[in-house]
């Protein structure tokens, strides 16, 4: 689809080379290229995948890097597999695995604000202009547990209006100390996950939820748990806005009852490991529901030779509801 | 041979360069420089008639003569040129190293400006100080210009393909030189048209489709153009016919102005090769100002040949090149004891063709293929006078030629004014008296020798033409019409 690509720059997004070599060889806006000659609608968000073109671009530098290796080093597609079922489907490679991922759609996608628009920071922008001759979407800016910026410890900002390259000369501004301790925790639990095996991450995360919350699959079932249950939704909502996650979402009037934080139902979708809900909302519940040991014992895997029922084996302590109504 | 795509050569690095230049991958990637005795000959090729001619096969034969025409004689203007692209092209892409962001910067600046759709301003060439390269060459038509402006080219891989540079990756595409014709249409988007298909030519994509595809308007053509010349990084750019643009009538408000072109060229900076005949250059540097294009004659004159002017000539008895020429075309195995090629006969020779190569070359081909045929008949004895036949393989040959070729017999000098010596003169003085008999007979109401008993009279505007002396001519023939 495009020729002579440029050779990424140090952490650049795969979208961002992409982009350049297509400005430099259309004279078209990417949005009318992608509409009239893809015939394909040109999403603006780095949560949409542009798989296609991206594969391109990853053959094209098959002679630098493995097509693994480039995916992880120069985009944020990793970030979307890191709690994906994968169970149902016949993934053998890096390739068949991403074009599963375009298939996907994921719940309550819309409704993480960190993932809904390309973002970069300020400063990186202007110094690669005057060092590069042009600035570029960093792949680490993309990902949706990050808020700043690990260089300039400066906060990342979201593209407004139509997609390019990242404008340059803008106002940075600085980090709170409570977001710099939100994006430091959830980036420590996604290392903790990603050293857990792809295809245990979500059961095992699932588990642990369950047990936390006091619940099973068929409780749902019994009309008498449904009050335990509203309430402690209720406390859920009001324990997500103490914290400082909400940088990182927001509610949605169209996804009212299917939010696991404030519906059964939703509760109920998430906590079913064949559906795929935006891996931030998992990334949330372990946040607020469980402790760092918690997490750790929760992605704990089996030794060789351990014995099969080794995941029934763990438990963690119920979550206790202070709530007197309840009780 | 030139719809064939170009091999894609992978980038072999010199080690050993300037300073300013060792990161720089484009020159870098450069051949490198030859001196004039290795250039002579790379660049020279003598086709041989081998010695047993008249035993091979008619038809290898014939073909071993066709093949004369291969034969390249370089001249002391094909080194200048060469040491003018030479050096034009490595200071340009001294000037845009690909890993510079000044490169960069001015990339993302022209795609913007293309997509924006940013009207091309015609006196945008005055916010430079420095001039846009130019090498202007010029001749008669038929004396070599583009096929040696072409050769020098060729020495130079025309797609160059970067994988690492330095031990880092570098993936480009690297088009060293373009050469495509100014338009002879009125039409500003020919010359973009032209540019594009011979950019798809070299690169063997479809290139144009997407710089260009569905654009109308004629500054979008021209910002595409110009953005296509920095993404490929085309070192030089060889427009030939540069006629069309060079006296640009006023009525003519298509064809680009030289102001146009320079503030097409001058941001991109791209060394240009013009090349236009001879008989353009005099009629413009009479009338080098032009109120239209705001310009004075000196702007004119310096835009159009800012770093070299290189004249190819006529070519005159006794130089190097004309000797090698009648060496390889009558080579002394067949032309020789009483059928030898004196300098008498050279002379003629080269009056006949005024000094044009081209016009050497066909009829040489056209005078060693009748020599031929007479030979291999036995009626080779009937050649009595070299020079003789020589005017009959003239006559029946180049009649189509012979027109355009009358203004240059009578203006051309055989050998150079000074060191004319008195025999060159008089031969000369005495061939030019023949060509002036050969001229057309007076038109005269009274067709004679009528063939047919009805012949329909052929009329060209108020002139008329006896068909029967055309029929004449041929009917003469002991020698064949090529």
């Amino acid at each position: 689809m495009f020729y002579s690509l440029p050779v990424p720059f140090q952490d650049e997004h795969v979208a961002s080379v992409v982009y350049r070599a297509f400005q430099c060889t259309h004279h078209l806006s990417i949005e009318q290229y992608y509409k009239q000659e893809l015939n394909e609608l040109f999403f603006d968000m780095p949560q949409r995948f542009w798989l296609n073109s991206y594969f391109d671009v990853a053959i094209a530098f098959k002679h630098y890097f493995e097509l693994p290796e480039f995916l992880s080093r120069f985009s944020n597609l990793c970030d979307y597999t890191l709690l994906l079922n994968t169970e149902q489907t016949n993934i053998q490679s890096p390739m068949s695995l991403f074009e599963y991922l375009s298939t996907v759609k994921f719940v309550q996608a819309v409704n993480i604000k960190s993932d809904r628009a390309w973002r970069y920071c300020p400063e990186c922008a202007t110094e690669e202009e005057k060092s590069l001759g042009t600035s570029y979407w960093h792949a680490s800016h993309q990902r949706y547990y990050r808020l700043s910026c690990d260089r300039h410890q400066c906060l990342l900002k979201s593209l407004e209006g139509k997609f390019g390259l990242p404008p340059v000369e803008q106002q940075s501004s600085e980090v709170t100390t409570k977001q710099v301790a939100t994006e430091k925790r959830l980036r420590w639990i996604v290392e903790q996950i990603r050293l857990t095996p792809s295809k245990l991450r979500k059961s095992c995360l699932i588990q642990a939820f369950k047990q936390k919350l006091n619940i099973s699959d068929a409780e749902h079932l019994k009309l008498q748990n449904r009050d335990r249950l509203r309430y402690l939704h209720h406390w859920f909502a009001d324990c997500y806005n103490k914290t400082g996650l909400g940088d990182f979402f927001e509610w949605g009037a169209m996804g009212a009852n299917l939010y696991p934080l404030d519906s059964i139902r939703g509760l109920y979708f998430m906590l079913d490991c064949k559906n795929n809900i935006h891996p931030m909302i998992y990334l949330m519940l372990c946040y607020v529901l469980l402790t760092d040991d918690e997490i750790v014992m929760a992605l704990e895997t089996p030794n060789e030779g351990a014995e099969n029922n080794f995941m029934a084996t763990r438990m963690l302590m119920p979550f206790e509801i202070p709530n007197a109504k309840y009780a | 041979m030139r719809h064939l795509v170009p091999m894609r050569v992978k980038a072999d690095y010199q080690s050993s360069l300037r300073d300013k230049y060792a990161d720089n991958p484009f020159v870098a990637s450069m051949p490198p420089f030859m001196e004039k005795e290795d250039f002579d000959a790379f660049m020279s090729y003598k086709h041989t008639l081998p010695d047993d001619l008249f035993e091979l096969l008619t038809i290898d034969a014939k073909e071993e003569i066709d093949d004369l025409k291969k034969t390249y004689l370089p001249l002391n203007q094909s080194y200048q040129l060469y040491e003018h692209i030479y050096v034009q092209m490595r200071k340009y892409y001294g000037q845009v190293n690909p890993l510079s962001a000044d490169a960069r910067r001015l990339q993302n600046e022209l795609s913007i400006s293309l997509k924006s759709g940013v009207a091309f301003r015609q006196n945008e060439a005055e916010l430079y100080s420095e001039l846009c390269p130019t090498i202007l060459v010029s001749g008669e038509a038929g004396c070599g210009k583009t096929v040696t402006i072409r050769k020098i080219l060729s020495l130079f891989p025309q797609v160059i393909q970067h994988q690492s540079f330095a031990g880092k990756p570098f993936n480009n595409e690297q088009v060293v030189y373009l050469s495509f014709d100014m338009q002879s249409s009125k039409s500003k988007k020919a010359l973009v048209y032209n540019f594009f298909a011979e950019l798809d030519r070299v690169l063997g994509l479809e290139a144009s489709k997407d710089f260009i595809k569905g654009i109308t308007v004629v500054d979008k053509l021209l910002s595409a153009m110009k953005l296509a010349i920095h993404k490929y990084s085309i070192g030089i750019m060889h427009i030939d016919e540069f006629q069309f643009a060079l006296n640009r009538r006023k009525a003519s408000k298509d064809i680009p102005t030289l102001a146009e072109l320079e503030a097409l060229f001058n941001k991109v900076g791209v060394p240009i090769i013009l090349s236009a005949t001879q008989d353009a250059i005099t009629e413009f540097s009479q009338n080098a100002a032009s109120a239209e294009s705001q310009t004075t004659a000196m702007q004119s004159v310096r835009r159009v040949s800012s770093v070299a002017h290189i004249t190819f000539k006529q070519w005159k008895h006794g130089a190097n090149a004309t000797n090698t020429f009648f060496d390889v075309y009558f080579p002394k195995s067949i032309f020789c004891a009483s059928y030898e090629i004196d300098n008498k006969f050279q002379i003629q020779f080269l009056m006949y063709a005024a000094g044009v190569p081209h016009a050497m070359t066909e009829l040489a081909i056209a005078f060693v293929r009748n020599f031929y045929d007479l030979k291999k008949k036995g009626q080779v004895e009937t050649i009595s006078d070299m020079s003789l036949f020589l005017a009959q393989v003239y006559k029946v040959r180049m009649q189509t030629w012979h027109s355009a070729l009358r203004v240059l017999q009578n203006k051309y000098s055989v050998s150079g004014d000074t060191s004319q010596s008195e025999t060159e003169k008089t031969q000369a003085e005495h061939v030019k008296s023949v060509l002036k008999a050969t001229k057309r007979k007076s038109r005269t109401n009274k067709p004679a020798n009528v063939v047919a008993n009805k012949i329909e009279r052929i009329e060209e505007g108020e002139e008329v033409i006896n068909p029967d002396s055309i029929v004449a001519d041929y009917s003469k023939g002991d020698f064949d019409v090529l």
